[in-house]
């Protein structure tokens, strides 16, 4: 059992996203962050899409009523147990009675708190990830709260070390981020899109990451309701983007003038509101090498969790 | 081989099929029908149709889809979509209590009308949901008569209620959930549209066919107490 002493800005529960419920008009859903929440999760030996909290600028403070393994993968928060700074990205030993306490982001926006087993929520349409905008998956479709118990398994790392190498850290500022032109691209917003620089506004959340700066010329004033996915970047009337992110609606109808490369999703997940990014141009080829590069990464990853864990070897 | 929509991609793992961008029941029969055929397509995990497009999600550690593959899938089974009948569904009646509805007089007001010619020309037609979406159990539906086709709202609200029944542009539409929105609010019906305690999550699928008919404000809590337990009213 996992009990929420304070619960944070918004702590949810999230794994990789509802799939198969995209026509009833469901978001995907799932960590903003995939990729930290995948390393956090193969720190741990187990699936990418185990259940893990998502915590965004301002962390829980959790204790533990049970021994378990844990791993924090992403923005690097001020993590505390029973009061002693505890290292992010590699798995750390927890025991019974204990008290965790994240702090808030240093840098960057999200951090992922995987746990040994995985959080034991009851999956809603095939997933337990939260949709918060209509309540639904996770823990009581919700954030958590204060008093909130959520139950875990016992685990023990069986050969507890520190030596472990950890993964790169936040990008730094302005954030670039690699784009496709969408299909209602045109080519006098090349300009403005590509050369100016954008900022997260606060008004951002997980169904869309809305972007300030000089308004892009208009693409195309309305179109017909379209598809739209996580990382499409749509241009309403104002001018001001607004890239998708995990709880996208399925449909949308704003011009889509770009779509992030999925490698570059987790950049845009680990944007404070106030933080600046720019784009670059990129055509599918590239943006599938990154995404092939970053699963090389994940893999390599995956051989020194094993080894950590003194499996395999 | 020709067909009569083009493939884009849409993302490192999605396909966009894209027809001529209208409101067309043809299209419409093509899409669904097509969705009839995709169970045999490898590694889909989502298929996302809108009035003249349909999205095709696939799995993110799969293999890459390619145009060319989805091309010549489709070739392939082209009898079978091509050949095939409109999707069909159930015929549902919503009850709307339109006192309700907080813009109502505004709207009476943009389209000329009385209030009662507002109400009657709403519940005339029989609406075709063509697809959901925009938040879950959201029917995009055709069919809103021309006299009630009005420019969406200046500044949209930051929340609309649940239940709401709303019109904007060529469209009218009701909201599952509390969302924000920028259509103008004429009604409010008791009626749950997403409950996942049902077999099917939605209470309207593409297909369906629908009417609104209108309910007093006593017969419109009356229903609501009868509904109160529902997930969706919280």
């Amino acid at each position: 059992m996992l009990e929420v002493i304070k619960p944070g800005l918004q702590t949810t529960v999230q794994d990789h996203g509802r799939s198969g419920q995209a026509h009833l008009g469901f978001a995907q859903s799932g960590a903003a962050d995939l990729l930290a929440a995948s390393v956090a999760n193969r720190l741990l030996l187990q699936p990418d899409d185990t259940p893990l909290l998502e915590c965004t600028l301002v962390g829980p403070t959790l204790t533990f009523h049970c021994d378990t393994v844990i791993a924090l993968v992403g923005a690097p928060m001020a993590p505390l147990l029973d009061g002693q700074p505890l290292q992010q990205g590699q798995p750390i030993a927890v025991f019974r009675g204990q008290r965790l306490d994240l702090g808030r982001a240093r840098r960057g926006c999200r951090t992922y708190l995987a746990v040994k087993g995985g959080l034991q929520v009851p999956p809603v349409l095939g997933s337990c990830a939260t949709q918060l905008n209509v309540g639904i998956g996770g823990w009581k479709g919700r954030a958590l709260q204060a008093g909130d118990r959520l139950p875990i398994q016992r685990h023990h790392l069986p050969h507890p070390q520190d030596s472990f190498t950890r993964l790169g850290g936040i990008t730094p500022e302005p954030a670039l981020i690699a784009v496709i032109p969408g299909p209602h691209y045109r080519e006098h917003q090349h300009r403005a899109l590509f050369r100016r620089q954008w900022r997260l506004s606060a008004h951002s959340d997980r169904m869309g990451a809305r972007l300030e700066g000089e308004p892009l010329p208009e693409a195309k004033a309305e179109i017909l309701t379209e598809p739209v996915q996580r990382g499409t970047i749509q241009l309403p009337p104002s001018g001001q983007p607004i890239a998708l992110m995990a709880d996208s609606q399925p449909t949308g109808g704003y011009p889509k003038i770009a779509q992030i490369a999925r490698a570059d999703w987790s950049v845009l997940a680990q944007l404070a509101p106030g933080q600046t990014l720019r784009f670059i141009q990129c055509d599918w080829e590239q943006a599938r090498m990154m995404q092939a590069e970053q699963r090389a990464r994940l893999a390599r990853l995956s051989i020194s969790a094993k080894r950590f864990w003194r499996e395999g070897s | 081989m020709t067909l009569p929509f083009q493939i884009e991609t849409l993302s490192e793992n999605a396909l966009m099929l894209r027809w001529p961008p209208r409101q067309d029941p043809d299209t419409q029969r093509q899409i669904h029908a097509i969705i009839g055929v995709l169970d045999a397509l490898p590694g889909l995990r989502d298929a996302v149709p809108t009035y003249h497009c349909l999205g095709l999600w696939f799995d993110p550690n799969g293999p890459q889809p390619e145009i060319e593959n989805l091309k010549q899938f489709l070739h392939q089974h082209r009898k079978k979509w091509r050949s095939a009948p409109p999707v069909t569904g159930r015929h549902r009646t919503l009850p709307v209590c339109y006192e309700l509805g907080e813009d109502l007089d505004t709207v009476a007001q943009l389209s000329q009308l009385s209030v009662e010619a507002v109400i009657a020309r709403h519940c005339a037609p029989t609406y075709s949901v063509c697809f959901l979406g925009f938040t879950p159990g959201f029917a995009y539906l055709s069919g809103l008569p021309e006299a009630l086709q009005l420019p969406r709202r200046a500044s949209p609200r930051a929340t609309i209620p649940a239940g709401s029944v709303a019109i904007g542009g060529s469209q009218t539409g009701i909201y599952p959930s509390p969302s924000p929105g920028g259509w103008h609010l004429i009604g409010r019906t008791p009626q749950p549209l997403l409950d996942l305690n049902q077999e099917s999550v939605t209470w309207l699928l593409p297909g369906d066919t629908l009417t609104f008919e209108p309910i007093s404000t006593e017969q419109y809590q009356q229903l609501c107490q009868q509904n109160e337990a529902h997930p969706c009213w919280k």
